[in-house]
């Protein structure tokens, strides 16, 4: 072990952080062992060493840097609520798994244990209800200051949707991870609410009908908007972090879509599809259309001049449009779908044929190439032959030629 | 807002979850951490990212800051260093070991000592002509010595085989270094 005089003379290696492993290790032993250690003076020397980078010449970090610090920690917390669930379903089926053992267990006849088959979410799964749960309308993050990438924001009809009694901010996650409380993802779910209804909805909704009629009974079902609060202006990418009792949510109280979904129970007047003859609507212009429907309706609507079946009746309305816009996008996607492998297999078959005639082609260059050199060759061999019959005979004319020239 | 408050009663906030704090202590802090990150790293995209996960650490690992210690500044300044130091090993490959929580509160997270002069950056930040003459002052050797040990983090050792001089010239290079530079500091009352 090290003495204390090698210990303050090892203090300025120490303080910058450079001391050898050895020495490190035989300077922490001594601070171990309870010797009397000179941390005022080793305190001094690492607040000098740390002064050392304001010598340097100062630089700007980026200004969109803090927002990736931003979103950053919004990732993280992310993360950290993903794992959390996805660590939480694990522990509920494994408690499920245990249960079910111990019930076969505690069987006292002699029986064959079944394979035990764990349905375990996929972890996708828990993200898009995650993703679907920390859409901008519910987070008070800025988004129109920080870019996500790849994020596209989602319009959602105020009307449907039902906000959890407490959002957690994002950042929560980052304090701690007891203090997480995951909202419950079943409650939220759309799709869910837009399979209850049981109750077929008139066609009319399509053509506006029941605008209007929302319009003459707005206070019935509609969600009064002075109830909601909304979220406070932010500027900074860092309100996102803000404590949670310093963030206000939007509370809707008397809104949500489970009592909205309940709601169809109630028996409404069906109007017969073959009232509204949409063939003849399409052709008319909407006023006209509207018109139309009006009249087609007076009877039923009459009938159901109760305020509350009204009300009803706008909320269904509000909902198969939904669920109509739901279905279009649906189809769009599915159009898309079928558009895209359409075109897949014929760049796939054009890719084909075109590689055998690539190859086909390439056969018939390297066939030709070898015929035609065979033939050149050939070619080749004659003309020598002729050559040599050719000069022969030329010698001989031309060596009688000189001797004539000679000689004359 | 809270741009009053000084660097103890801002961090004490972070701790507190204030996210605004947090914000605060970015503009306070990212110019002189951001330089001594860009020393190191050198690359632009590193240094950001880095700064970007020194900020997320002071986050998350608030709590392990002595606030008794009144001296945010160094910790902050030694958390940026090791931070660097450690993308610059791996990026070098002199780093195996897997980067875990664990190994970021005992490696990365500043352990300094509890008895350490009280320091603000609007006091260190108003000496800044004084800490750069009294490090100019010394010879360029020392300097470079200096700079070899706290920017490139190399060991006594590393640098005296990479300079091929004996290990102990670097000692007493570093040694008169470091005390040339406090006691100058100390005559303008910045230590």
């Amino acid at each position: 072990m090290i003495d204390e005089q090698k210990v303050i003379g090892l203090l300025q290696a120490k303080a910058l952080g450079c001391l050898d492993a050895d020495e490190n290790e035989g300077f922490q032993e001594f601070i171990d062992a309870g010797h009397l250690f000179p941390w005022d003076e080793l305190g001094k020397f690492q607040h000098v060493a740390s002064l050392l980078p304001l010598a340097l010449q100062l630089e700007l970090p980026d200004p969109a840097l803090k927002d990736r610090v931003a979103l950053k920690l919004i990732k993280l917390s992310e993360q950290l609520r993903a794992s959390k669930i996805i660590d939480e379903d694990k522990f509920e089926i494994e408690e499920d798994v245990d249960e079910s053992v111990n019930e076969f267990t505690n069987i006292d006849e002699p029986i064959v244990e079944p394979p035990i088959e764990i349905e375990t979410e996929e972890p996708t799964v828990v993200e898009d209800n995650l993703v679907s749960e920390l859409n901008p309308d519910e987070i008070t993050f800025n988004l129109d200051e920080v870019t996500l990438p790849g994020f596209e924001p989602t319009e959602v009809s105020e009307n449907n949707i039902k906000e959890p009694e407490q959002i957690e901010s994002p950042f929560d996650n980052l304090v701690d991870e007891s203090q997480i409380e995951y909202p419950q993802v079943e409650e939220v779910e759309i799709s869910e609410v837009l399979a209850q209804p049981k109750i077929l909805l008139p066609l009319v909704s399509e053509l506006g009908v029941d605008e209007e009629v929302a319009e003459s009974k707005p206070e019935a079902t509609e969600v009064p908007e002075n109830n909601i609060k909304e979220p406070e202006p932010i500027e900074s990418p860092f309100d996102n972090l803000v404590d949670e009792s310093q963030i206000e949510y939007p509370q809707v109280e008397e809104v949500e879509i489970n009592e909205v979904s309940d709601q169809p129970e109630i028996p409404l007047p069906l109007v017969p599809e073959t009232i509204v003859n949409e063939e003849t609507l399409k052709n008319k212009p909407e006023s006209e259309a509207t018109e139309v429907i009006e009249e087609e309706h007076k009877p039923v609507v009459e009938e159901t001049k109760d305020n509350e079946d009204e009300s009803k009746l706008v909320d269904f309305n509000k909902r198969s449009v939904a669920e109509k816009m739901f279905k279009a996008i649906e189809q769009d996607f599915d159009t898309l779908k079928f558009h895209f492998e359409e075109t897949e297999r014929k760049t796939t078959r054009g890719l084909l044929i075109s590689y055998i005639v690539i190859a086909v082609l390439l056969a018939l260059l390297i066939f030709s190439f070898f015929k035609f050199s065979s033939d050149i060759n050939g070619l080749k061999n004659e003309v020598r032959d002729l050559k040599n019959k050719v000069s022969s005979s030329l010698y001989d004319e031309q060596e009688i030629s000189t001797n004539q020239y000679f000689s004359s | 807002m809270d741009t009053e408050l000084t660097d103890i009663e801002l961090f004490q906030r972070i701790s507190n979850r204030d996210s605004k704090a947090l914000e605060n202590l970015y503009n306070r802090y990212s110019p002189v951490l951001y330089t001594l990150v860009k020393r190191i790293v050198v690359e632009k995209e590193s240094a950001e990212e880095i700064l970007a996960d020194i900020f997320v650490i002071i986050w998350q690992k608030s709590s392990m800051f002595d606030i008794n210690s009144g001296n945010l500044f160094s910790w902050l300044i030694t958390l940026t260093r090791n931070k660097s130091l450690d993308f610059v090993r791996r990026e070098k490959s002199l780093i195996t070991e897997e980067y875990t929580d664990e190994y970021e509160n005992f490696v990365i997270i500043p352990n300094l000592s509890s008895i350490i002069p009280a320091g603000n950056l609007d006091k260190t930040f108003s000496g800044r002509e004084k800490i750069y003459g009294a490090v100019h002052n010394l010879t360029e050797a020392q300097q470079y010595v200096l700079s070899l040990a706290y920017y490139d983090g190399l060991t006594e050792s590393e640098i005296a085989s990479k300079l091929n001089i004996p290990l102990l010239t670097v000692k007493s290079k570093i040694r008169v270094a470091l005390n040339s530079v406090k006691e100058n500091l100390a005559k303008e009352d910045l230590q």
